[in-house]
């Protein structure tokens, strides 16, 4: 039997949206441990990519290899983060929009210094996998994908459920959903707020990392590429719940599913209308909210 | 046996009153606001090559317009836009479509534009007041997103990615400045009615503690639909500017996140919510990106995002906002 082309679209759709999910992830889980909004993110990401591509490109490392290489930098780069932009303007009023105003910031800076010191040309790190197609075969038809995307879904499942785990069983994460219920409370039962927050901020970074490897092997990717994905993000957010780990899950599947699918149905212009699923979806979301009267 | 008798009830007061006995009372603030604005209408005459007026001088006002703009929602209702940028592309769109399209004259193209811009940035801030701080940001960016994308695939209208051109209408240098300097100068007296009224205090009690504000009896989401809506009406008119000072324009030039970002910068270094150092940071951020750092312009977003740093740590209320400023500069 032939190829489905609406299988192929709903597989492929299903393999960006597990990036998502693993990106959004990170940024969702300073929203629900700190209430921080961190616009740096997809820079972050960036940050991952290009350690990736730089390591292949010198050491001829695998991409997948470098993993072992990103993850602690990028939880290092978190955690500088954190006392870059968080901890001097933790005690302030307006908290919130301060934090927004400092990462928003710290993009602009790290947009330019990234353009600066790799230019805009468009990378990607050459691998075998990308080239497999992998070929399933259904009643309705046969749907394919690279290899590529199948290892990259395998990795953002994993960290996400090593998260998941890490929430549940582990003090720090408990500690960490106790500051998102109350962190005045999880205060006076003696967790350390500011440790807290920066080990949640290395998380995130590492999370980012991951995401940044997967997208140096799927994707040709450049310094606006950051913020375009900080765009989905918000959207997977919007959509997912705030600070809800499930909510991501869920968010990121039905946006990469939406993107694909948009894209599907224009034709392949991917890009032109594929993009604006995510605005949509942020403001659906956001309209839902205005109409069940939910503050935030 | 009849009924008691109630005793009749005290006249509600109406919304505006006091502005009128405390417009008629002149003070030195007024006076500091028009002497500024008379220097910057002089400015001119220190460039006197119209290229300049045209090309970088414009540049000053305009950004003045935008940053008080962005100061009626992000500075007295707290409202954190970053959506300013979609506002400024609908409103260049508008006042192109209607003047080069429909062949309207110039002064009711940009009418338009402000009546569109109005309406629309009502329709943001009502749907977005159900959100608060960092997600009304989020939300106004994906919606000034998305308003670029339409423009972008509306082919029909605005052509899309060949971008629109403005050729045949030419304004003067001296019409530009002048009109972008009007604008300002509505943009600052609107600022200046919001801070003295009833209307301002609402605004503020909404940004402070929207809940208890709602206790009161204030309808927050009203109001915060209503700042937005002023805000866009001042966007819309200076986007038609832009317009027909670069007699082109394109979905990627039209909107430009980076004027959302500098006038932000402009109102937190000069104070959100306040009148006087707004126009101060305009002018001298105006200056120094279009003047100044024309031949570093690679370096715009460092240098924006160095200053924003710098301005939330180190200024938090704006540079008149420390002891022992003269209290006729704090407002």
């Amino acid at each position: 039997m032939g190829f489905n082309p609406f299988l192929v679209a709903l597989i492929g759709g299903l393999g960006v949206g597990s990036l998502y999910v693993v990106f959004a992830l990170g940024m969702n889980l300073l929203i629900g441990v700190m209430r921080v909004i961190n616009f740096t993110h997809g820079y972050l990401m960036l940050l991952g990519s290009y350690l990736t591509y730089f390591l292949w490109e010198w050491y001829g490392l695998n991409p997948l290899l470098s993993l072992l290489v990103v993850m602690p930098a990028l939880f290092a780069v978190g955690v500088l983060f954190h006392f870059l932009m968080v901890q001097p303007v933790l005690k302030r009023p307006y908290f919130e929009d301060t934090t927004l105003l400092l990462t928003f910031a710290g993009l602009l800076i790290l947009d330019n210094i990234f353009v600066k010191l790799w230019t805009d040309n468009q990378r990607q790190v050459p691998t075998i996998y990308f080239n497999t197609p992998v070929i399933f075969s259904t009643p309705w038809g046969d749907a394919v994908l690279s290899q590529v995307v199948l290892i990259g879904a395998g990795l953002a499942a994993a960290a996400t459920l090593t998260l998941g785990l890490f929430l549940r069983f582990t003090w720090t994460g408990r500690a960490m959903r106790a500051a998102s219920q109350d962190l005045l409370a999880a205060r006076l039962l003696g967790i350390p707020a500011t440790r807290l927050y920066a080990i949640s901020f290395g998380i995130s970074g590492v999370l980012a990392g991951i995401a940044g490897v997967v997208v140096a092997m799927e994707f040709l990717f450049y310094p606006e590429f950051g913020f375009s994905y900080l765009l989905k993000a918000f959207g997977v957010i919007m959509m997912g719940g705030l600070g809800s780990l499930v909510g991501t899950i869920a968010g990121g599947l039905t946006l990469g599913v939406a993107e694909s699918l948009t894209a599907w149905v224009y034709n392949g212009a991917y890009g032109t209308w594929a993009n604006g699923a995510a605005y949509v979806a942020i403001l659906v979301a956001l309209a839902v909210r205005a109409l069940l009267g939910k503050s935030r | 046996m009849s009924a008691p008798v109630l005793p009749a009830a005290a006249p509600a007061p109406t919304g505006f009153r006091g502005l009128g006995t405390r417009l008629a009372r002149w003070n030195h603030r007024r006076t500091l606001l028009i002497v500024v604005f008379a220097l910057l209408a002089l400015l001119p005459v220190l460039y006197p090559s119209p290229y300049t007026l045209a090309t970088v001088l414009f540049y000053v006002p305009w950004y003045l317009a935008m940053a008080q703009s962005w100061n009626i929602s992000g500075g007295f209702s707290g409202q954190l836009s970053f959506g300013h940028w979609g506002l400024l592309g609908v409103g260049a769109y508008t006042s192109a479509i209607f003047a080069v399209t429909y062949g309207w004259n110039v002064v009711s193209a940009m009418a338009m534009a402000a009546v569109v811009t109005f309406l629309l940035g009502l329709l943001i801030g009502y749907v977005g007041s159900a959100l608060r701080g960092p997600y009304f940001a989020i939300a106004t960016l994906a919606a000034a997103a998305l308003i670029q994308l339409v423009v972008l695939n509306w082919k029909s209208v605005t052509l899309g990615s060949l971008g629109f051109p403005i050729f045949y209408i030419l304004l003067s240098p001296s019409d530009l400045y002048y009109g972008a300097l009007a604008l300002g100068a509505v943009a600052t007296a609107m600022v200046y009615l919001i801070s003295r009224s009833r209307i301002g205090l609402a605004f503020e009690a909404v940004r402070e503690n929207e809940d208890l504000a709602t206790a009161s009896g204030i309808y927050a989401r009203g109001y915060k639909a209503l700042a937005f809506g002023l805000s866009g009406a001042i966007m819309g008119p200076v986007g038609g500017l832009y317009a027909f000072a670069s007699h082109y324009i394109d979905p990627t030039s039209a909107f430009n996140l980076l004027y959302n970002l500098q006038i932000i910068l402009m109102v937190v270094v000069g104070g959100r919510g306040k009148v006087l150092g707004p126009i101060v940071a305009a002018v001298v951020f105006a200056w120094v990106f279009e003047v100044a750092l024309t031949s570093f312009n690679v370096y715009n977003y460092l240098i924006t995002g160095v200053v924003i740093f710098a301005a939330v740590l180190l200024v938090p209320r704006g540079i008149f906002g420390f002891r022992g400023i003269p209290k006729v500069l704090q407002f």
